[in-house]
């Protein structure tokens, strides 16, 4: 499969005069697992509705290997969008759903369904509206992922999963991504349990993509520096500032550097403390702060 | 295009199993009017005509179901919104003569079984072999409400609940207009405003007008509908 390279120029999107998305512009080059951050309401969700052409942006342009993917029958056909779909009132069985995916995915992989559909423990002959909200998410990332499109994006869609299938889905979307690489795209806001996943992270807040980088790279820009207050304060003037605790004469500041490793050096020359910050702490600061 | 073949058939056969029911549910209750029709001496039409008028809120019903559910779920399979606006028009046009030809065959099925038990209906389409033109006619009715309810759940989907009332109102001139010109012709239609009260609006008499020019105007309204209906689901953004 050749990477379907992703490029947004100034992208916005508008609900009458809400504005979900703000000029926003990246590009996502390789087949990677990407993590979408954002708290409610970021724009998250907005963003993936764009990428699977189920809107129309505003302004700015989106193409998906180098076409527009709006009404494009070889790009959206290429593209599939899971979400936390109401299935209340969807009757068709398990085996239809699964059934209707091979029929318009052409790189669906009919055993490897059955085997996910056996891992999620899905009763197969089942009406999909008669399945708790935990097998209906099992069910929407089987489709996702046996359906192999060259784009998979997931939008929380196993929210309403149990912790130890969540556990299975992600080990499954690592799997499935050294078996058949593609470019997996999700979204979340349950930053601690998923951050292993992801080769590059995008962050957005009201809006606007506030940072998008390789998940190594942006681990290594952020760092708390510890140690007496008054040092501590001199040490970091210049440097932007994510958070500041201050215990007594002691404070720890986080902060989000380029330069880290030499900031790390310096900061010990000093007898100051270094640590590392989770990329869940990482984007609370970031999203707080902002 | 292999793609809209894919929509047109899996939108087909799904409705069409929707449809079994309801011929089936007809069907059950024309044989029963017809045994009560024998013991009380009362006429009945044949199942066609019988069941003409049920049809025309069955599409409607069903096109309100066409214009939001299908969208979203071939939108989830990376259809897009033009196979998607072909698949659902040809699947009706086909559902609707598909639906009617198989009434006349079970109308021309009981017709046969009631001959040889000596039981006659009030009025029968295959009397004098004109039933092409009454089925021709009843599957356009069909067409009609078919479209008219998707139209008016597109207004909804599209808008709002207000431009959805619209929609609605929007809707009583087009059955208005197919109600009128099929005055006196072999059907009465239930339209939203009846072709007769049209004709007492308007002063003209519908029934001067003859098949042909009925069947024009249908025709022309069924075209006139599905270039607004791909107008407004062209860029239509599926909601989740």
């Amino acid at each position: 499969m050749m990477p379907y390279i992703i490029e947004a120029n100034d992208l916005s999107l508008k609900y009458k005069k809400f504005e979900a998305l703000k000029n926003i512009s990246f590009t996502l080059k390789e087949e990677k697992i990407y993590g979408i951050l954002g708290r409610n309401g970021a724009g998250k969700t907005s963003l993936l509705t764009l990428l699977s052409a189920f809107r129309k942006p505003t302004s700015g342009k989106l193409t998906i290997d180098g076409e527009n993917n709006f009404e494009n029958t070889k790009i959206m056909s290429n593209i599939s969008f899971h979400y936390e779909k109401n299935y209340s009132e969807e009757t068709s069985t398990v085996k239809k759903m699964l059934r209707d995916v091979e029929n318009y995915r052409e790189n669906y992989d009919g055993e490897y369904a059955l085997s996910l559909a056996e891992m999620f423990e899905l009763p197969i002959d089942k009406p999909v509206n008669k399945l708790s909200k935990g097998k209906q998410s099992a069910l929407e990332v089987t489709m996702g992922l046996a359906g192999r499109c060259p784009v998979t994006i997931f939008d929380e869609s196993y929210l309403s999963m149990d912790a130890p299938t969540r556990v299975k889905f992600y080990n499954e979307v690592l799997e499935e991504q050294s078996r058949k690489p593609r470019t997996f795209i999700l979204s979340t806001h349950l930053v601690s349990e998923m951050d292993y996943l992801f080769d590059e992270v995008l962050i957005l807040h009201e809006g606007k993509l506030l940072i998008h980088d390789e998940y190594e790279t942006l681990i290594s820009k952020g760092m708390t520096v510890t140690g007496a207050a008054e040092k501590v304060d001199e040490f970091v003037i210049g440097m932007k500032v994510l958070k500041e605790q201050r215990l007594g004469n002691a404070k720890a500041v986080a902060i989000y550097e380029k330069n880290s490793k030499a900031i790390e050096t310096k900061a010990k020359s000093l007898g100051l403390e270094v640590g590392p910050i989770s990329l869940q702490e990482l984007f609370i600061y970031i999203t707080e702060k902002e | 295009m292999k793609t809209t073949i894919k929509v047109i058939g899996d939108i087909f056969v799904e409705q069409l199993k929707w449809s079994w029911w309801f011929m089936g549910i007809n069907l059950l209750i024309h044989l029963s009017l017809s045994y009560y029709s024998v013991k009380y001496g009362f006429g009945i039409s044949d199942f066609t005509q019988f069941i003409s008028a049920a049809v025309s809120i069955y599409m409607l019903v069903i096109g309100i179901v066409a214009g939001s559910s299908f969208l979203n779920y071939y939108s989830r399979l990376g259809v897009t919104r033009k196979d998607y606006f072909y698949g659902v028009a040809i699947a009706a046009i086909i559902l609707s003569f598909t639906i009617i030809i198989v009434a006349d065959v079970l109308a021309f099925i009981e017709i046969s079984i009631f001959n040889m038990i000596n039981v006659s209906l009030k009025s029968n389409i295959f009397v004098g072999m004109n039933w092409v033109k009454p089925t021709f006619s009843i599957s356009l009715n069909g067409l009609i409400y078919y479209l008219i309810g998707w139209f008016i759940s597109v207004g909804y989907y599209k808008f709002n609940w207000k431009a959805g009332l619209l929609f609605i109102l929007i809707s009583f001139v087009f059955s208005s207009i197919h109600g009128f010109v099929w005055v006196d012709h072999f059907i009465d239609i239930p339209g939203l405003i009846t072709g007769s009260t049209m004709e007492e609006i308007i002063n003209i008499n519908a029934g001067q007008l003859s098949y042909g020019v009925s069947a024009a105007v249908d025709a022309g309204l069924i075209v006139f509908l599905l270039f607004v209906l791909r107008g407004l689901t062209k860029n239509v953004s599926v909601k989740l």
